[in-house]
């Protein structure tokens, strides 16, 4: 029944990349799958000191500047805060990780010893929790089945990273045979990493040229404060720097899933360039789509936090339109295809 | 690494009755599923006209009363209470169900036409929710990827129920592989038609009777108000019903995970009968095992009930201990042996 949405290229792509762990400073198993992808279709991808994935491709050179586009690779997760004498586990969020999102689940927990022990959230006995309460970090522990002395030699700690466990990640697809639902945990943003990915490869397969020198970077740690895109930005010095992220349905915006895609004009940290703004809404032109535009004061990319640190010159935020942002995030099957559709139009016809 | 969890024939039945979904009022599929193991066994099942579970097992005659015990199919859920123009679908609790456990996942949706379609269960935008503690059913909708029109064709409506997805149903084994830790959404109450069937079993194959006539109960709806146990305790009308279920480890309580098998002796509803309470003590001693006692003030069981409404004489709990109640569920896998242990037990040695 949804035999289209298994065969499409950016999907399969993202099935990869979803089925490895990656939160926030532990991206090295997808920052290594990136790689392999973009070496094997010809391309030297690069991995910087800190971490960060890069793919420098020469461009036709209608202009001299340089564009970035960036899909960070890391995820949102839980970090553990404290050991409990019975061996569960107090944790908090890392990066914007709600406790009622992710809900009572299995999870897998990243030890220093480069493995993964699985664990369940738990909020405790539901039978007590009828009435007004607050649901907080406090109330939810991970149980682990070990010891704390157990824990320790397996290489859990203070500081270890979680994140919901790989069969219970999706995707998910449903709903309308002519326009399914595609829905996992998460989009953030390996589905941008995805679509970058299939560009590239189209880029390649076509012997096709961006239309200035482009880099394709994968950067780290963009779920707490861009700390990976930041250095990044600041040594590539880019011209432009453009956002390839999810384009949130915030609260307040007219934005349906199967509209789109998402020019981002305004968010938390900054304005969008107006020029970057009108480039891309060419290149939504040329590829025959009605893009849908965005503000909100509640997010950034890695765009803006760069543009803080002063990487960039000018910056541009697009997105793939999706719902439930930070939990298990639905898209449309036709935002595969209209975004991919957008994204190489901006990679080839973007002139800064 | 886990050969002994999977290996064991409770956990083999468990793991094949949470593979259907089975919600308050809507336990046809496993319903089903139980009367072909206990069939299959030589047993002749029966089905009321509510739709309960019963088979009757012929004891020795060294007591002439009748013993039921109760374990409940029904699971608790989503129920719909209105379906918006974009075809989300506004959700509330089905039993005992709470918003931050579910969290956003897959969920089957069961339809009029005796099938299921998939939702995925979303409290919107994460960005804009940091900040709140307060988290209730009116946040959460389902997205169904269908448009109102299609979703009654499917036969959607207000008032069906949802669970969630199988595959994301586990179990899950983990932790100790000396006790491993077995995790399922959620154990309540197959976990107890599990023990229930694998006692059958070994009953057959050992050749051996109850003391007295018994009946092997498989109620339906005990999450909305034990509504299967109370018209099939009156007209069975038990002398002693226990319940088999769940022992839940309640904030503040003493009970440990491996502290023993759960008795209840009061709950929200009635006190449990002393005798009964005697004859499980009885039935522990004989195989050596100790037990530990609940009381509380925010639960019920089938038999308290049904003891509600006149069906039985004396009342019993007896439960398999197990925390994380009504979410993902978890139970040491010790628990399996031990629990079949007592209640192989308590049927040998009870005489009412």
């Amino acid at each position: 029944m949804y035999q289209k949405v298994l065969e499409n290229e950016t999907l399969n792509i993202f099935q990869e990349l979803l089925a490895l762990p990656n939160p926030t400073s532990r991206e090295e198993k997808v920052a290594a799958r990136i790689r392999e992808f973009a070496d094997s279709w010809g391309y030297e991808s690069e991995q910087d000191f800190a971490g960060n994935v890069l793919v420098r491709v020469k461009g036709c050179r209608k202009s001299n500047r340089v564009v970035m586009t960036a899909s960070h690779m890391d995820e949102i997760g839980l970090v553990v805060t404290g050991i409990n004498k019975d061996g569960s586990l107090r944790v908090h969020k890392l990066g914007g990780m709600l406790p009622w999102k992710i809900g009572e689940r299995p999870v897998e927990i990243l030890t220093d010893i480069g493995d993964t022990i699985t664990g369940v959230t738990s909020f405790g006995a539901g039978h007590s929790q009828v009435g007004k309460i607050e649901i907080t970090w406090e109330r939810m522990r991970v149980l682990t089945g070990y010891a704390p002395e157990k824990l320790k030699e397996l290489g859990v700690r203070v500081g270890s990273l979680a994140v919901p466990a790989m069969n219970f990640r999706g995707p998910t697809v449903f709903g309308d045979p002519e326009d399914p639902t595609i829905g996992a945990w998460i989009y953030d943003n390996r589905l941008g990493c995805a679509f970058q990915l299939s560009v590239l490869k189209k880029l390649s397969e076509e012997k096709q040229k961006p239309s200035c020198d482009w880099i394709f970077a994968f950067p780290k740690q963009e779920e707490v404060k861009g700390n990976g895109i930041k250095p990044l930005a600041i040594r590539e010095q880019p011209d432009v720097l453009i956002a390839v992220d999810g384009g949130t349905i915030f609260r307040g915006l007219d934005i349906a899933l199967d509209q789109g895609p998402v020019i981002k004009s305004k968010d938390k940290l900054a304005d969008m360039h107006f020029d970057v703004i009108l480039e891309l809404q060419k290149a939504a032109k040329r590829a025959n789509l009605n893009p849908e535009y965005s503000v909100t004061d509640v997010a950034y990319t890695d765009a803006s936090l760069a543009l803080q640190a002063g990487g960039p010159m000018r910056v541009g935020n697009i997105g793939y339109t999706k719902g439930n942002s930070h939990g298990y995030e639905v898209v449309k099957y036709s935002m595969l295809i209209k975004f991919f559709k957008f994204l190489y139009e901006v990679v080839t016809g973007f002139t800064p | 690494m886990y050969e002994k969890v999977y290996e064991n024939e409770t956990f083999k039945i468990f793991t094949d009755l949470i593979s259907v979904p089975s919600p308050t009022a809507r336990e046809e599929l496993v319903a089903k599923k139980i009367r072909d193991y206990i069939d299959g066994w030589g047993y002749h099942s029966e089905q009321d006209y509510a739709g309960n579970v019963l088979v009757r097992v012929p004891g020795s005659g060294k007591s002439d009363k009748l013993v039921m015990t109760a374990s409940h199919m029904d699971e608790i859920g989503l129920v719909v209470t209105g379906i918006n123009p974009d075809g989300t679908l506004r959700v509330h609790k089905l039993g005992g169900m709470l918003p931050w456990k579910i969290g956003e996942r897959p969920v089957e949706i069961l339809t009029d036409k005796r099938d299921t379609i998939t939702g995925v269960v979303s409290f919107g935008t994460g960005h804009s929710q940091v900040g709140r503690t307060e988290i209730t059913w009116d946040q959460v909708k389902i997205v169904t990827g269908l448009t109102p029109q299609q979703l009654k064709e499917k036969g959607v409506r207000v008032g069906s129920p949802a669970v969630p997805a199988s595959e994301f149903r586990g179990p899950t084994v983990f932790g100790d592989e000396d006790d491993p830790m077995i995790g399922a959404v959620n154990y309540d109450d197959r976990m107890g038609c599990a023990f229930q069937l694998s006692i059958l079993k070994a009953l057959k194959k050992d050749g051996i009777q109850p003391n007295c006539d018994w009946i092997f109960a498989f109620p339906k709806q005990e999450e909305v108000k034990g509504n299967g146990i109370k018209p099939l305790a009156l007209r069975e009308q038990p002398d002693v019903l226990i319940t088999i279920d769940g022992g839940p480890i309640f904030p503040d309580s003493d009970i440990t995970w491996d502290g023993g098998c759960v008795v209840t002796t009061k709950d929200k509803l009635a006190d449990y009968s002393f005798e009964v309470i005697l004859a499980f003590q009885a039935a522990a001693r004989a195989v050596g095992q100790d037990l530990q006692y609940c009381v509380t003030d925010v639960a019920y069981t089938d038999a308290s009930l049904a003891l509600q409404s006149g069906g039985p004489l004396q009342i019993g709990c007896i439960g398999y201990t197990a925390d994380g109640a009504h979410g993902y569920e978890l139970m040491k896998h010790s628990m399996l042996d031990q629990y079949f242990e007592l209640f192989y037990s308590l049927i040998k040695t009870y005489i009412p």
